[in-house]
């Protein structure tokens, strides 16, 4: 039925949930406020507002399209995924492996998602932007980048 | 003491590369300046203060320059705020006349710029005094009005911009309340005691949900229509007509830059409505009139000086490019508000003297080098954008050394490609992140001071005003939208 009473409905849901939570510190009084009164002000208003837009999109369900950006299909939504994907992987891998190793990866999904080139090209390309990278942020710019705890 | 400090090689170093940044990232479709400033915050963490800050500008009003190069040359705004400049300027390119136009919007710019620059100088000094009397009431009132006036007058529907307020606001609640010292939302994570920081949340939502959306398309490049250096300048009766509408333009631009929300869109839109009342040809609007170009390019140019005057005297940001600056100021331990101007000079008269210098580059590089930058739209896609993916994970990572930063930004670049989707304007969710602790803390230093007498917040005049001001906004608003969906149901 649509991404728009879908996200409604999660942004209710987080609302809510927020709302709830904020209950755990103490509100204070109006003279010395808490922690709390400030969350429970902004989740009360986020409640409000995501209950309209819940509402709203439940009226607009028939005209959906006209509201949204339509999302990929076929082809081009496996290519999207498959990037997502490699970000996940690189979220999940890098503290393990490292920045260098990831970033390769990640690069050679990019390069073989978005571009025409072959596999040799993409190979060679990711290394070279890898130890770029490393050299410009590691040593021109001294940040360090993780080194992956398997090899330190 | 400006030009003192504008002019070291440190910074003259940084005006230059920050222009330069900024105009290719306006040239190139996709990223825009408030992707580009977030990428390039952690790269400043080496420089001073004001370094920092005068690179990051360079990219903020460079932008504006790059923006209409594309635009003109390949009838692709580049950012936003060039919209409108395609309607003239891409049709004078058709009938030969690209070099004249790019001059004009170089020109343009530069003569708005440094309207905006001498402005900034007495305006925002004068407003850093009046701000002096104010109090934490004043700086609630300023920083909910600011928000207010972003939401009404964003991209999309209010409610959807009033939504991205609310989860920016709720974001900004992660971590230590500073006043009590109790962490909040943090799950038991230790690390996000220290909160979620803007960077990792403005670099997912706009650089890495940028990657995703261009990963659905598979469009060629555009060509460039090729500029030659002789008919780079306009005729005298081309320039005749130009001038007018630079002043024109550059006054107006600066006049709306200072009122919260995106002002440079605002005033291009404004500005060329304007040309085309005032102009003796305006049948010649949407086929290639000139005044068409000069007007709005100076009007993005004449806001984006102007943007800098609440941030500078007041420490409120208005428009999100402007937000990045506050953080980037924070990040390096400078909080940026009335007394700026007294206790960080260099700062301030820095930063308004590069603004000059800046202008000066960004008119050299832009004439001459026009067939250079058109050429930067050739470089392969896939390798832009595994470049910007790169630059997004190390800049987040080398804010803190956070692997948490790293999960920050993969999940709100999906959150924010889902956004886009839907039609949501992110700009809002970016500036409540950064307005939100001071809104939180005003509030609660304002209920102290009261003693919890609301009434004393809503007696002071200068609240009283701003308060009345976003309730006729909003009632404004409110009938504004009743009367259309009235006229829809009608017809």
């Amino acid at each position: 039925m649509g991404w728009l009473i879908g996200t409604s409905s999660c942004l209710f849901f987080l609302s809510v949930s927020y709302l709830a939570m904020s209950f755990q510190y103490t509100l204070g009084t109006l003279e010395q406020p808490g922690s709390g009164l400030y969350p429970l002000l902004v989740g009360i208003l986020m409640v409000g507002l995501s209950l309209s837009f819940v509402v709203q999109a439940l009226k607009s369900r028939k005209r959906q399209h006209q509201e949204i950006e339509p999302f990929p299909a076929g082809r081009d939504a496996g290519r999207v995924s498959l990037l997502a994907g490699s970000l996940v992987l690189f979220a999940l891998l890098v503290k393990p492996f490292g920045f260098a190793l990831c970033a390769a990866g990640l690069l050679a999904a990019t390069f073989r998602l978005l571009g025409p080139w072959g596999w040799m090209r993409i190979v060679i390309a990711s290394l070279i932007t890898v130890v770029l990278a490393t050299y410009l942020f590691n040593h021109l710019l001294g940040v360090p980048l993780p080194a992956g705890t398997l090899f330190s | 003491m400006g030009f003192a400090v504008a002019l070291t090689g440190t910074n003259l170093l940084a005006c230059f590369v920050g222009v330069l940044i900024g105009t290719l990232v306006g040239i190139l479709p996709g990223i825009g300046p408030i992707g580009a400033m977030a990428l390039l915050i952690p790269t400043t963490f080496s420089m001073g203060p004001v370094s920092a800050l005068i690179m990051l500008s360079g990219i903020f009003y460079g932008s504006m320059y790059g923006g209409s190069t594309t635009t003109i040359l390949v009838n692709v705004p580049g950012e936003a705020a060039s919209v409108v400049t395609a309607i003239d300027g891409y049709q004078m390119a058709c009938k030969g006349r690209a070099g004249a136009a790019l001059s004009v919007a170089a020109v343009g710019s530069f003569v708005a710029g440094t309207l905006g620059v001498v402005a900034t100088m007495f305006f925002a000094p004068a407003l850093a005094d009046f701000a002096l009397d104010f109090g934490p009431p004043e700086f609630f009132c300023l920083s909910l009005l600011g928000l207010l006036f972003l939401s009404q007058l964003g991209a999309g529907s209010a409610l959807k911009s009033f939504l991205m307020v609310g989860l920016g606001l709720g974001l900004g609640t992660v971590g230590m309340d500073i006043i009590l010292g109790v962490t909040r939302f943090t799950f038991g994570q230790m690390e996000l005691g220290q909160g979620v920081r803007f960077v990792p949340v403005a670099m997912g939502l706009y650089g890495i949900s940028e990657v995703l959306a261009i990963a659905e398309r598979t469009a060629g490049i555009r060509r460039a229509i090729r500029v030659n250096m002789r008919e780079l300048f306009p005729s005298r009766q081309e320039w005749l007509r130009a001038i007018p509408p630079m002043f024109r333009g550059g006054i107006l631009g600066f006049a709306l830059g200072i009122i919260p929300g995106p002002a440079a869109i605002l005033s291009t839109f404004a500005s060329y409505g304007l040309e085309k009342k005032l102009s003796k040809h305006p049948e010649e609007f949407g086929k290639g009139a000139i005044e068409g170009v000069a007007g709005p390019e100076s009007a993005n140019n004449g806001a984006t000086s102007a943007g800098m005057i609440p941030l500078l005297a007041l420490g409120i940001p208005f428009a999100p490019p402007i937000a990045l600056l506050l953080g980037a100021l924070t990040i390096h331990g400078i909080q940026p508000g009335p007394l700026l101007i007294g206790e960080h000079p260099e700062i301030f008269w820095g930063l308004v003297a590069s603004m000059y210098v800046g202008n000066g580059i960004l008119l050299v590089l832009n004439l001459p080098l026009v067939g250079l930058f058109a050429n930067v739209l050739r470089i392969p896609q896939h390798l832009l954008m595994g470049l910007i993916l790169i630059l997004c994970l190390v800049g987040t990572y080398s804010v803190n050394n956070s692997f948490l930063d790293i999960y920050i930004l993969i999940g709100m670049g999906f959150v924010g490609y889902i956004l886009r989707k839907l039609r949501f304007d992110m700009a809002p969710l970016i500036l409540a992140l950064v307005l939100g602790p001071t809104l939180e803390n005003s509030l609660r230093q304002s209920l102290f001071m009261a003693r919890g007498d609301l009434m004393f917040i809503l007696s002071r005049p200068y609240t009283a005003v701003m308060l009345s001001v976003g309730l006729a906004v909003l009632i404004l608003r409110s009938l504004l939208g009743h009367r259309r969906r009235g006229r829809s149901a009608k017809a």
